[in-house]
């Protein structure tokens, strides 16, 4: 029997061999076209973490060694260019306190066809990551402020200034730095938020729950009567059409500052929501297409990986833990400005208690120490010299043995030459526990301190004790 | 010949074990080639898009000094000097060797009548320091702390401790809170005395403050600097109150400025103008000659000069000694008033200065006992800052 060895061989291997064939070529496609997704995908995302970009097609291109000017090249630039100029903060640096201004546009602008707007709601947000607790400060819009590079005005006006002038940081970099001038915090992210975007992303988490204490009449997005709608007393749930309308609604008596505190609420409703529906998960999971698609409305310079971080971080914060502040009628006075406009005259010492209430603290840059004042004290075993300015001879030796028996590391006392009427306290090398605490039990005035860095000396406070002390003192 | 084996002529089958080594030999090399094929093109996929969002950055950069640089000279040449100067200060903080923005900026600056130190700009500069974790050791953190401080420099001390604070909260606790006291304090003052950042001052006092207490010479600063805020509030608005506060402040610190670049002096001065031009408005002319005598009497002004001399004009008329004498004798009033010379026969040139005939020409300083006591100051000691004269109107404020 003779046997054909290859047309045997060629009917049983042939079919293995291309189907071995085959299926490399079906691998080797899939690993490209694998290779290729993951390559467009990562491009994709580590571009879109990158600031938006001015068109190529506006740029001038520097000839030669100094760029002169001319008529053409101004009136060319004076035209707005695809993107606004954008401002660079200051970063957060993860630990200390973040603060970001939220900002509202003016709608009336945009209805009137305005290429520029003013800002028509400013609100701090501020976190303390450390001790878990937030702030949240409303900026009424018609303060009259300092705003950088120009003359003062309604705290509105700044952004349009800053994109009507196309400062190096735009609208919202002036209207950052005219926060910051106003309220002295820095500022380390803002967020512009248009009005579609915002009703998209309360659609987006099912509306929000509101508690509407009065009957009130809001106005939604268009304009005639069929806009025009009540609200009724008591929780319900809005969409975010009637959120919006909610939160802009300016029609009840107490005018700005009642808005202010119905925008407060609607803010707090949306962490409410987010939270109690533990939607955070899936919107940080979304969020990439959830940015996309609300990215056209919001103007920020928050990327999203800092604003997944700072919703993960405001998520554990408690409700009693967020402190709300307004600035409304007890912080300003009422006043006309020069065009006789309504304006608010801010008075600058109140406002300083509600910012430092809101801002000061702040867990990274607060006393840590622990203990009260007395074991403060001990702690920093700062070395005390006494002076005795009295006319009372031995008031330092006395007043050292009882200072001693409170723990005061006293360790000389001298006579001055000269006399003192009150005492007066040096501290040579930065020891706020211990001077806090002199100052308090000899009854130092403020004004008599002062603070002389002076390393080499052998004392770290000098305390020199004057004719008062020896007057009225709480020693034995 | 030799009959094969049967089990050699039957065709060999391949064991289960064996086709599954090679199923999972197939399996094995889908996955190394698809996730090699996937790890590379990721990788690739983020070199690219880094080099090409950084050569996008640069470009984004480089429109936007550009921009700002032809801003700059824009408002060079309409006199906005404030704003030229915001705008090349940026230019230059992103690009010292932009091409011609240090000889702008000079210009600028000449105009402005600031020699000594670029005065501070309130737009940030764009090489802020990026966070990022710090990986030294504590030890190494509080050393740095302690050599920034040596070197005055308390931005990096307060983010050095803060740094420090996020390895750990409780090392050399005592030591940290006495460099964040001292940092603090000192920055605060820093602010308020050069960098004209004001409330940023205060503000920074307060934080101090929570660790022990301010010493005399902040305290003094910090009043000031909040005198000169609560002068500013007042702004345009009430300039008896904004004469007031800023005459304190004028007195203290003539020199103290905000962000908007503009002295206490200056802003002292501009106050008594528009307090003049308030009391003249309501016919109260002695009053407005007043306030003009002391706007003068801190730098003189031709403009200020004719205003003050017109008031003075309507101050010295017999029909308003007799309305004030009837209406609201005073004694402040009668010696102000007691310049015998003025008559009926004043003359108003048209340039607006008033010219006697054929008595000698009264000054301002010929009012009486209310005279100023100011001190001339020099003008190149002052540091005027003109706000954009071309301020583009809002639309309508539809809420007044």
């Amino acid at each position: 029997m003779e046997i054909n060895d290859s047309n045997q061989a060629g009917k049983s291997y042939h079919p293995r061999r291309w189907r071995t064939l085959g299926f490399l070529i079906v691998l080797l496609l899939t690993s490209v076209f694998a290779g290729w997704l993951a390559f467009t995908m990562m491009r994709n995302w580590t571009i879109s973490n990158y600031p938006e970009t001015i068109q190529s097609n506006s740029f001038i291109p520097v000839n030669g060694s100094t760029p002169q000017a001319t008529f053409e090249q101004i009136q060319a630039i004076s035209t707005p260019l695809a993107s606004l100029p954008e401002p660079t903060l200051t970063p957060w640096d993860g630990v200390g306190r973040v603060t970001i201004l939220l900002l509202g546009l003016d709608h009336r602008d945009w209805e009137a066809g305005s290429e520029y707007s003013r800002s028509d709601t400013m609100i701090l947000l501020t976190l303390d990551p450390l001790s878990r607790t937030a702030g949240i400060l409303s900026i009424p819009r018609d303060m009259w402020v300092a705003i950088p590079g120009f003359q003062h005005g309604k705290i509105n006006t700044a952004y349009y200034l800053g994109d009507a002038y196309k400062l190096p940081g735009g609208g919202p970099g002036l209207a950052v730095d005219t926060v910051e001038q106003f309220l002295g915090v820095p500022v380390n992210y803002y967020a512009q938020i248009d009005f579609q975007a915002f009703i998209h992303f309360i659609d987006e988490i099912g509306g929000v729950k509101i508690n509407i204490p009065e009957t009130i009449t809001v106005d939604l997005l268009g304009s005639g009567v069929s806009t025009k709608k009540t609200l009724r007393p008591g929780v319900q749930v809005l969409p975010g059409e009637w959120a919006l309308a909610y939160a802009r609604a300016r029609n009840t008596g107490g005018g700005d500052f009642d808005r202010a505190k119905r925008q407060q609420q609607v803010i707090l409703a949306i962490r409410d929501r987010i939270l109690s529906f533990d939607m955070l998960p899936l919107l940080i999971m979304k969020a990439d297409s959830l940015f996309g698609q609300l990215s056209s409305g919001i103007r920020t310079n928050l990327s999203i990986d800092r604003a997944i971080k700072l919703a993960l971080l405001a998520s554990q914060v408690s409700e009693d833990g967020i402190h709300r502040g307004v600035i409304d009628e007890k912080f300003i006075l009422f006043g006309r400005s020069p065009d006789n406009l309504a304006i608010l005259i801010p008075l600058v010492d109140k406002i300083h208690v509600l910012r430092d209430e809101l801002f000061a603290d702040t867990t990274a840059l607060s006393p840590l120490t622990p203990g009260d004042a007395r074991t403060k004290m001990s702690a920093e075993a700062a070395r005390v010299a006494i002076i005795n300015a009295s006319n009372t001879p031995g008031l330092a030796e006395r007043t050292a043995e009882y200072l001693r028996s409170l723990g005061v590391n006293v360790i000389e006392t001298t006579e001055a030459n000269q006399n003192a009427a009150s005492s007066s306290l040096v501290d040579n090398s930065g020891k706020p526990f211990t001077s806090s605490y002199l100052m308090e039990i000899i009854g130092i005035p403020s004004l008599k301190f002062n603070y002389e860095f002076d390393p080499s000396s052998n004392a770290n406070i000098i305390l020199t004790l004057g004719d008062a002390w020896a007057r009225d003192n709480s020693m034995p | 010949m030799i009959e094969p084996h049967l089990s050699d002529t039957q065709p060999v089958r391949v064991s289960k074990q064996a086709s599954r080594s090679w199923l999972l030999l197939w399996v094995l090399l889908a996955v190394i080639l698809v996730g090699g094929m996937t790890v590379a093109g990721g990788f690739l996929g983020y070199r690219i898009a880094t080099i090409e969002g950084a050569s996008l950055q640069v470009m984004d950069n480089l429109i936007g000094l550009q921009e700002q640089y032809y801003l700059g000279i824009q408002d060079f040449n309409v006199g906005r000097y404030d704003l030229a100067r915001q705008r090349f200060e940026y230019v230059i903080a992103n690009d010292p060797g932009y091409p011609g923005a240090a000889s702008r900026l000079d210009e600028v600056m000449r105009i402005l009548l600031v020699t000594a130190t670029a005065t501070p700009s309130p737009i940030p500069s764009t090489t802020t320091p990026t966070p990022t974790q710090d990986f030294s050791t504590v030890e190494e953190i509080y050393q740095r702390a302690q050599d920034s401080f040596a070197n005055g420099d308390w931005d990096a001390v307060i983010d050095t401790c803060t740094a420090l604070r996020r390895e750990d909260s409780t090392y050399h606790v005592v030591d940290v809170d006495s460099l964040l006291y001292r940092a603090l304090q000192s920055r605060g003052v820093d602010k308020i005395r050069k960098a004209s950042n004001l409330e940023g001052g205060i503000y920074d006092l307060s934080l101090a403050e929570k660790f022990g207490p301010l010493d005399a010479t902040a305290q003094g600063w910090r009043n000031l600097a909040r005198i000169y805020l609560i002068g500013s509030s007042f702004w345009e608005v009430y300039p008896e109150q904004a004469v007031y506060f800023f005459g304190q402040v004028a007195a203290g610190a003539p020199f103290l400025r905000d962000a908007s670049g503009w002295t206490a002096l200056e802003r002292y001065r501009a106050s008594l103008i528009q307090y003049g031009n308030q009391l003249a408005t309501q016919g109260q002319w002695c009053a407005a000659q007043e306030q003009y005598a002391l706007a003068l009497a801190i730098r003189d002004e031709s403009q200020v000069h004719a205003q003050a001399t017109d008031v003075g004009y309507q101050c010295a008329l017999p029909t308003y000694i007799a309305a004030t004498l009837t209406f609201a004798p005073s004694p402040t009033v009668t010696a102000t008033i007691a310049i015998p010379t003025f008559n009926a026969t004043w003359t108003v040139t048209p340039t607006g200065v008033p010219t006697v005939s054929p008595s000698q020409s009264p000054t301002i300083t010929q009012v009486g006992p209310s005279t100023p006591t100011h001190t001339l100051i020099p003008v190149d000691t002052i540091t005027p800052q003109p706000v954009p004269s071309e301020t583009p109107t809002p639309p309508p404020d539809q809420s007044q």
